[in-house]
């Protein structure tokens, strides 16, 4: 009977869990081989490492994509473990 | 206890009062639960462990679902396909490789070479044809995605027959065994299911780390030149540096790949022979519990992952001509690897270029050559 009990009453209530999406949100860093000015923006589609790409808004050249990456948040930099 | 017991009824006997023989009763529940235990215990067990398997079966089944209906998505928008796909991308879900025979070893890293490419080529094949209009770095990167969808299929139809095993069975060792390995297992998925994203959208990943800093490597030292594809999806560029001849060898991106820099690097030893004094791999490694990712870590060896083929051809053509090998490492997590690269590994970058250009000085006298491999996955580093 306990068995059947535990079968009709669902135990996941107890623990329900966030299923959306957990979207990630790179950012582009652009850098200009003329006048080494950098630049970032949020990451388009078609956006590739050394991609040349963009205006620099600085003196007009193509600038070149140097980096693609996610950024930290303040809060996962601290370590909450002892070791 | 059957003393107990014989007491208690009579203590029941003595008691008239109502709130009396409640108590007794109250009292009377822990020992009818211990002497009951042992028969109705490993049904209660089995009961709680099944349905902790089925909680995690059901998300297993989210998971799987949204990355499969993400994948179709992604190949309506890049590829506009003239037909509809969702048979064909089922079929793919279910694709196989079976492991070639291990009883006589003699000749098995050639077989599964062969056995893995062949399912490679069958596997970009059906994509291509699913995406007319997608570009060649496109398809490498959507059957990727695709390889995503898969892997968590198998994944869920892995645990989905521990689970109605052991209920159809009601075998407490077979749901014991499926639930202990469930938290390793639901790491997995839900890191298949964020590196779904990468691949969609052509994002670098934490296992491109590798390539990127051979990339940068030679971007940094001119960008290197006669850039040829030396193998399938494998690229190599010469950089002059410091009086010596460094060949940067790399998956070719944009697409997602991880080339063959086994089979390009033995081509390039067989060529240059003696001239090559140093093998330097470059490549992300899963750390430890409690290391921190995108730390740098040097050794010596092939490092590389996967199934072994192209470390088993390095070392082989290291031996031979007698070279030395040097591996550079950066620490990440399994989740890190397959997910968009976070800007804690992105940053390693300088600090292993750095160390790239002290070990070449260090271990490749002035007129000699040194082959860099970066290794890993190409998505989104061209």
């Amino acid at each position: 009977m306990v068995v059947k009990m535990l079968k009709i009453f669902p135990l996941s209530f107890l623990k329900r869990e966030d299923l959306k999406k957990q979207e990630m949100f790179p950012i582009t860093v652009l850098k200009c081989p003329s006048c080494n000015s950098r630049n970032t923006r949020i990451f388009k589609e078609n956006d590739f490492i050394f991609k040349e790409t963009d205006k620099c808004p600085k003196c007009g050249g193509t600038m070149v994509i140097i980096g693609i990456y996610v950024e930290e948040k303040k809060e996962e930099e601290k370590s909450k473990e002892k070791f | 206890m059957f003393i107990t017991i014989f007491n208690f009824f009579q203590e029941i006997g003595k008691n008239t009062d109502i709130i009396g023989i409640i108590v007794s009763l109250v009292w009377l529940i822990p020992w009818l639960i211990f002497l009951f235990y042992p028969m109705f215990g490993s049904k209660f067990q089995i009961t709680f462990i099944l349905r902790e398997v089925e909680k995690k079966l059901e998300k297993l089944k989210m998971y799987r679902d949204e990355v499969r209906n993400r994948t179709l998505e992604a190949i309506k928008r890049i590829g506009k396909p003239k037909e509809d796909i969702s048979k064909r991308l089922d079929d793919l879900l279910d694709f196989f490789i079976i492991q070639p025979e291990s009883m006589d070893p003699y000749g098995i890293v050639w077989k599964l070479e062969h056995l893995i490419e062949s399912g490679e080529s069958k596997f970009e094949n059906v994509v291509r044809e699913m995406c007319p209009e997608a570009q060649e770095y496109q398809i490498k990167t959507l059957s990727n995605l695709v390889e995503v969808a898969r892997g968590l299929n198998t994944i869920y139809r892995l645990v989905r027959h521990y689970y109605l095993l052991g209920k159809r069975t009601a075998n407490y060792a077979i749901a014991l065994q499926i639930q202990m390995i469930l938290p390793q297992i639901m790491e997995i998925a839900e890191a298949y299911r964020k590196a779904a994203q990468a691949f969609e959208y052509g994002q670098p990943i934490g296992d491109g780390i590798g390539v990127l800093v051979a990339a940068e490597f030679a971007y940094r030292n001119g960008n290197g030149k006669n850039k040829m594809e030396i193998a399938k999806d494998t690229v190599v560029s010469e950089v002059d540096f410091e009086g010596r001849k460094v060949l940067v060898v790399r998956a070719l991106g944009p697409g997602a790949t991880v080339g063959r820099p086994g089979e390009a690097v033995k081509r390039i030893v067989e060529k240059e022979k003696d001239k090559i004094k140093l093998i330097l791999t470059v490549d992300a490694a899963i750390k430890l519990e409690g290391e921190e990712s995108g730390k740098m870590m040097e050794g010596i060896g092939v490092a590389i992952g996967g199934p072994g083929i192209d470390k088993y051809k390095i070392e082989e053509i290291a031996k031979t001509y007698g070279i030395p090998l040097h591996a550079l490492v950066i620490t990440e997590s399994i989740t890190d690897a397959i997910t968009p690269l976070r800007e804690k590994i992105y940053k390693a970058v300088d600090v292993v270029v750095e160390r790239i250009k002290k070990l070449i000085i260090e271990e490749v006298p002035p007129g000699f050559t040194a082959i860099l491999a970066g290794i890993g996955n190409s998505v989104g580093i061209g």
